[in-house]
């Protein structure tokens, strides 16, 4: 059998975030290498057996092994098989079981699953204790690639096509797969012939079934900038949003030089208020892209509501209009506490960017959007035709800001590759942009 | 002459128009480069359960943006 060697994160997760990762990790082989050849036996009529490696094989050899459950025993095989089943009968693929034992990794009994080329490309993911969406994904490609239409679907489209449903970890990938089987199973175009079927089929690219409004990607596995931290300082009266207060300051300096200065109440009302810690601004100010980052020269979390807040009830015919964060084109961010919960760090982080990508792209591509450098963003949008998400497709700004928070977010880990399979020239583009 | 200020809702495609003293300064003005700029445009958007406003200049540049957190 052919080893395959599996993608390795191009960078891997930090201290400060590995603890978050899955055990096992996504790609690489460390994963395999760990996988003992046990001396365990099959069990009796079950599915493990004569596909596999012997017990008595060299246990340092590295095998293309997922483990789909850890802390097994023998009987786990069966069920684990069940579970594989059902995925793979969801895109016709044909279950085998004799792909299934219980082996040892690092000691502790798995049901390993050794992957069947009958099934589509294998999985990078080696860990699928928790979801088969990695199986999904390969299944659903091979699915695709099986139909009379694909001889019809263009060559750059089928490339797009495979990355869009093809992606083992990403939120968009799994909208893609049900929008998919949706169309697969749709009697209207099993009935179509080749030429309309392959018209239906590149027409996910851009279908709003097939995306999430929002591509909401957790951000724990980016990769912090690395910088210093200072202070605090004091400043008296410090003007904050709708009033003055005493301040302290902190500065944050980034290896390129660049600083930020952090500005938060020397007294804030935690009574009445939920806020965020300064160290969740310094986390997410570490993972901005770098050219977002330079556009940001302060950030504050503000005392109070923003004053805003009233005028903007009004005008939306919300009474409850709360203000989260604002930002100004002269790269100061602000903060506002809320009366409940603060939100996520995830979403602390990814409104971040999102936010001073606009920033970013105004500042360095200019107001025109049919000039300079949203021309050639236009031109990759056109090529890609895929839309990181609804809210991407609203408008070129948002399509720059959302694709460049997917970009900044899951950069460093494999969600990244799955993205760029889907939007390859925009992220050529911000390879350029935001080194 | 007295300067206007247009609200667009872009998920319900309409405009409302206010005179820029009739709101409060905060949103007819903004810092650009160290300069108080008038704000002549606020386009609303809604991202995921979020708002998301963007306020713009005369030449099209982007000014401010403000971030609606509901739910």
């Amino acid at each position: 059998m052919q080893q395959r060697e599996r993608a390795t994160p191009a960078v891997a997760p930090t201290p400060e975030t590995s603890g978050h990762a899955p055990k096992g990790g996504q790609g690489g082989l460390g994963n395999q290498a760990r996988l003992e050849r046990s001396g365990l036996a099959a069990p009796k009529g079950g599915a493990a057996g004569g596909a596999l490696p012997t017990a008595g094989e060299n246990a340092t050899t590295c095998f293309p092994y997922h483990v789909l459950q850890r802390g097994a025993d023998a009987g786990d095989v069966a069920a684990q098989g069940s579970r594989l089943q059902n995925v793979l009968d969801r895109w016709g693929r044909i279950a085998d079981g004799s792909r299934l034992r219980l082996a040892k990794e690092e000691g502790t009994p798995v049901v390993e699953l050794r992957w069947s080329p009958i099934w589509g490309e294998e999985p990078r993911t080696t860990d699928l204790t928790g979801t088969l969406e990695p199986v999904e994904a390969k299944a659903a490609v091979a699915a695709i690639e099986d139909t009379d239409a694909w001889s019809d679907v263009a060559a750059d489209d089928k490339a797009r096509l495979a990355g869009l449903v093809g992606g083992e970890t990403n939120t968009q990938s799994r909208f893609a797969r049900r929008a998919l089987k949706g169309l697969l199973d749709d009697p209207a175009f099993q009935a179509a012939g080749g030429p309309a079927q392959g018209a239906r089929l590149a027409g996910l690219l851009t279908s709003e079934d097939a995306r999430p409004g929002l591509v909401d990607e957790t951000t724990v596995g980016m990769t912090p900038a690395k910088y210093t931290l200072a202070g605090p300082t004091e400043e008296k009266d410090h003007p904050f949003k709708g009033a003055k207060a005493d301040a302290k300051v902190w500065t944050m300096t980034f290896e390129d030089g660049q600083s930020v200065a952090i500005y938060a109440p020397a007294s804030p009302d935690t009574q009445t208020y939920a806020f965020h810690t300064v160290d969740q601004v310094v986390y997410g100010l570490a993972r901005l892209p770098d050219a977002n980052r330079k556009k940001c020269r302060t950030v504050t979390l503000n005392p109070r509501e923003n004053p805003e807040d009233a005028f903007w009830a009004v005008q939306y015919s919300q009474p409850d209009f709360h203000a989260y964060m604002t930002g100004s084109s002269d790269g100061e961010v602000t903060i506002y506490p809320d009366k409940g919960a603060t939100p996520s760090q995830d979403y602390m982080t990814s409104t971040f960017v999102h936010e001073t990508a606009h920033t970013w792209s105004y500042r360095t591509w200019g107001t025109d959007e049919t000039k300079g450098g949203w021309v050639e963003w236009k031109k990759a949008m056109d090529g890609d035709k895929v839309s990181l998400g609804s809210y991407a497709a609203a408008s070129i700004a948002e399509d720059v800001a959302e694709t460049v928070t997917v970009y900044g977010t899951t950069k460093g880990d494999p969600r990244f590759e799955e993205y760029r399979a889907m939007v390859p020239r925009r992220f050529a583009i911000l390879d350029k942009e935001l080194k | 002459m007295t300067r206007a200020i247009v609200f667009e809702d872009a998920d319900a495609g309409t405009r409302t128009e206010r005179r820029a003293e009739e709101v409060p300064e905060s949103v007819a003005w903004a810092m650009r480069d160290g300069r108080r700029i008038p704000v002549v445009r606020v386009v609303a958007r809604m991202r995921g359960a979020d708002r998301e406003l963007q306020s713009f200049g005369e030449d099209g540049a982007l000014l401010a943006t403000t971030v609606q957190r509901r739910g």
